[in-house]
């Protein structure tokens, strides 16, 4: 059993916990509950028959005000960058955070969840704007933790990443 | 060495005979030939003829000796190569020169000083990483001198208190080896050690699991991951300066304590319920020091997959340390179980024992038992066969009993009274069947029983014969002789010692007093007997017929003569004829009241009246036979 560390970051209020509910535990709660410093998860998942475990660090949402603590980052395998697309000023953010990450990390792979997908119908991200992430070359992800919508396809991308290259 | 030495001198020749201008080309020359390939050089003109005379003058001094002296040369001239031979030889050189004196730990220790300090003040990561599992053990050692020094002290001001769990506690820390304080430490603590988290250093991720059996554990891996969030949350909140050894020790939570070890690649978290002490500590730390130690090259390769951290699972499980103190209370009721328990033992031992005992004991009393027996059964047969009027006709020993058959004379003693004073060990049956006995003592007694035995006559019976002695009155003697030959086994009778007396004697003289006392009176000229003669007559019949019996008893001979008389009045034949009627009437008178006619005896003839009555009166006499 490999075991992976990864962490979920993005702007406040976008979904990263219950992405995470909806991941670990297949719940949903419209209620809105602010995670303070860092919440842990456990998932194991078989990607291309190699059992995985993922540690999920769901650390706080980020805000011009609260500051980003690289410290969590230490040894982290993958990281997972939230965007809600109803708030254009999320993906500020996440680029911000990837910038950080990346240079933290020294270039860890990364999915970028593009949350609330449910609720298409009221985003606000232009495509121009989401062309910055596809520089990345950096799976991207339409999400719903509400519907499930995407959700275990955020983390079977991520296996893929970080599977041993004899293993693929 | 004279290689070397011609190579040297041949070089320096060389330069001497070079003019200056061309010494500069030569050496260039040179370098750049001996760089390259010596040949070529030979190709450049100025110096052609002078090189060739050389060269040809080289060749004849030198022989073939000349191409190595021209390669140690290149050799010497150039860094690389030089470096190149020197790297060979240069730690054997430093270890010949070590062995002959110091120079070389003296020119190198500054180097070394400096190279230390300039690696620690770029990081001091990499030597704090390898002096880790150095320094753990020294650092430790050093702290347990000095609180053994502490704990001395503290022995000494502990001597003096004195309790009965002082006492107990002092037995401990003789028994263990261990300092008294050290055992009150140990005694008053109560903890144990629940879980324990060996955690990757850099991820969080866990290595490593270990938990008591009895304690429902959380998931390891998000407990590992949320403590090692916590703790990166306090080093950046408080800035603490990340390396070895720093960051959180301890957290307290209620009863829970989680001790944290750090090192260079893990952490070790203890969760532990109960008051740790801080030795705990260093059982913590000298484990992480041996499994950062056994899998150096597992931390080094480690990419997530936990699994070759799974033989550090045993030093783990050492960890889980249970520290119980022993509450007084509780302890009392298991105290008095054990002592009831061990009591119990003690008396079933003992009982055992006792019945061992006893059964041995028994074994060997059967044996004296049976020997004795023996002797008792002779004893109580010869016993039996002594008794008079007893005869024992069979003796047998049986299991549970013993049986004998006795003839048995119905005078005799029974057999049962006979032992009665004898012990034996089974109880005895008496089968009796009556006889006669023709013993001695049997005979006597049988004599005592059927002769009406006087109180002042003895019988002693001697050879079947009865020898008697005493006084008897004439009738008991009579009687004897008449009846002795009744009693069975007499043989003979000897009364020789047997006085006799007549026990009758006075009462025949008082009854004939009496007798001859009484008259019958008659009216004036009658002969007829009155009322008052008959009842007269009567009273004196009883006397007579009294005499009558125990005269005969004491063989006496007895007569009554009746005497008649009559007043002085009327003629003499009148007065006989009336007095002979008078007898004859009185005579029937008495014969009517049983006195026989043959006891009368002739009445005396009326010769001379000397008395003046009317009268019949009565003449006893008695005569022995």
């Amino acid at each position: 059993m490999v075991q992976k560390k990864i962490c979920l970051m993005g702007s406040f209020s976008v979904g990263k916990t219950s992405l995470i509910k909806r991941f670990v535990n297949s719940l949903f709660d419209d209620k809105y509950h602010t995670t303070v410093g860092v919440k842990i998860d456990k998932k194991e998942m078989s990607i291309a028959g190699t059992d995985l475990t993922f540690v999920i660090w769901d650390l706080a949402g980020e805000d011009d005000f609260a500051s980003f603590r690289p410290v969590y980052l230490r040894g982290v395998s993958a990281y997972i960058i939230v965007i809600d697309g109803t708030r254009p000023h999320s993906l500020d953010i996440a680029l911000k955070i990837h910038h950080k990450s990346q240079v933290i990390t020294g270039g860890v792979p990364v999915v970028f969840a593009l949350n609330k997908y449910d609720l298409v119908d009221q985003w606000m991200l232009k495509n121009d704007s989401l062309e910055v992430l596809q520089c990345f070359n950096s799976p991207i992800i339409k999400t719903s933790a509400k519907t499930g919508e995407g959700v275990d396809d955020i983390f079977y991308q991520l296996g893929l990443q970080l599977l041993p290259s004899d293993s693929m | 060495m004279s290689a070397v030495d011609k190579c040297f001198t041949t070089d320096h020749d060389d330069r001497v005979v070079m003019p200056p201008h061309s010494l500069v080309t030569d050496t260039e020359d040179n370098k750049y030939t001996l760089t390259s390939n010596r040949p070529s050089a030979s190709s450049q003109a100025p110096i052609k003829l002078a090189d060739n005379d050389l060269e040809t003058l080289r060749a004849i001094l030198l022989g073939d000796d000349y191409d190595e002296l021209i390669t140690f040369k290149e050799n010497a001239q150039n860094h690389y190569k030089q470096s190149e031979s020197i790297a060979k030889v240069v730690s054997e050189a430093l270890a010949i020169r070590s062995t002959q004196d110091n120079s070389v730990a003296e020119t190198l220790a500054p180097t070394i000083q400096k190279a230390l300090t300039r690696s620690i003040a770029s990081d001091p990561k990499p030597i704090a990483d390898a002096l880790y599992p150095v320094m753990g053990p020294a650092i430790r050692k050093s702290i347990n001198e000095s609180l053994t020094q502490m704990l001395d002290t503290f022995n000494q001001l502990l001597e003096q208190s004195f309790s009965l769990k002082s006492i107990l506690w002092r037995f401990d820390a003789w028994r263990t080896g261990r300092s008294y304080a050290e055992i009150i430490l140990l005694k008053t603590l109560l903890y144990q050690v629940e879980e324990v988290f060996l955690i990757h250093h850099e991820d969080g991720l866990l290595l490593q699991h270990a938990s008591l059996e009895s304690v429902i554990t959380q998931d390891g891996d998000m407990v590992s991951g949320m403590l090692t969030a916590i703790q990166d949350f306090i080093n950046d909140s408080f800035a603490v300066e990340e390396g070895a050894n720093t960051g959180l020790n301890t957290l307290r939570l209620g009863e829970l304590t989680v001790f944290i070890e750090h090192g260079p690649k893990a952490v070790l978290a203890a969760v532990i319920r109960g008051k740790p002490p801080e030795s705990l500590r260093q059982l913590f730390a000298s484990t992480l020091e041996d499994i950062h130690r056994q899998h150096i090259d597992d931390f080094n390769q480690y990419n997530g997959d936990s699994s070759p951290f799974d033989c550090s699972q045993p030093l783990l499980e050492d960890c889980l340390k249970v520290q119980k103190q022993k509450r007084k209370t509780n302890l009392l009721p298991l105290f008095i179980l054990l002592a009831l328990l061990a009591s119990a033992a003690v008396y079933w031992g003992y009982s055992k024992y006792q019945q061992v005992e006893q059964q041995q004991q028994e074994k060997l009393a059967e044996i004296k038992r049976s020997e004795k027996e023996g002797q008792q059964w002779e004893k109580v047969v010869r016993t039996l066969r002594l008794e008079s009027g007893l005869i024992v006709i069979n003796a047998e020993k049986g299991q549970y009993e013993n049986e004998i058959e006795v003839l048995l004379d119905p005078l005799a003693r029974q057999p049962s009274q006979v032992v009665s004073n004898l012990t034996t060990e089974k109880p005895i049956v008496f089968i009796t069947r009556p006889y006669l006995s023709l013993d001695d003592a049997i005979v006597l007694l049988r004599a005592k029983q059927t002769l009406r035995l006087p109180a002042e006559v003895n019988l002693v019976v001697e050879n079947s014969v009865l020898h008697v002695s005493g006084e008897a009155s004439v009738s008991w003697a009579n009687y004897l002789q008449s009846d002795w030959k009744q009693v069975m086994g007499l043989q003979q009778l000897n009364i020789e010692k047997l006085h006799t007396y007549d026990q009758n004697l006075p009462v025949i003289n008082a009854l004939k007093l009496e007798i001859e006392r009484s008259k019958v009176s008659f009216d004036k000229n009658k002969a007829e007997l009155s009322q008052i003669a008959n009842g007269h007559i009567k009273t004196v019949s009883r006397s007579i017929n009294k005499l009558i019996r125990l005269a005969k008893q004491s063989n006496k001979g007895l007569e009554i003569r009746l005497i008649g008389r009559a007043d002085h009045s009327g003629t003499e034949m009148f007065n006989q004829q009336l007095v002979l009627q008078r007898t004859v009437n009185v005579k029937w008178a008495l014969m009517l009241l049983s006195v026989p006619e043959s006891l009368f005896v002739n009445a005396l003839p009326l010769s001379k009246q000397t008395k003046n009555e009317r009268s019949v009166r009565y003449q006893v006499i008695l005569s022995d036979q």
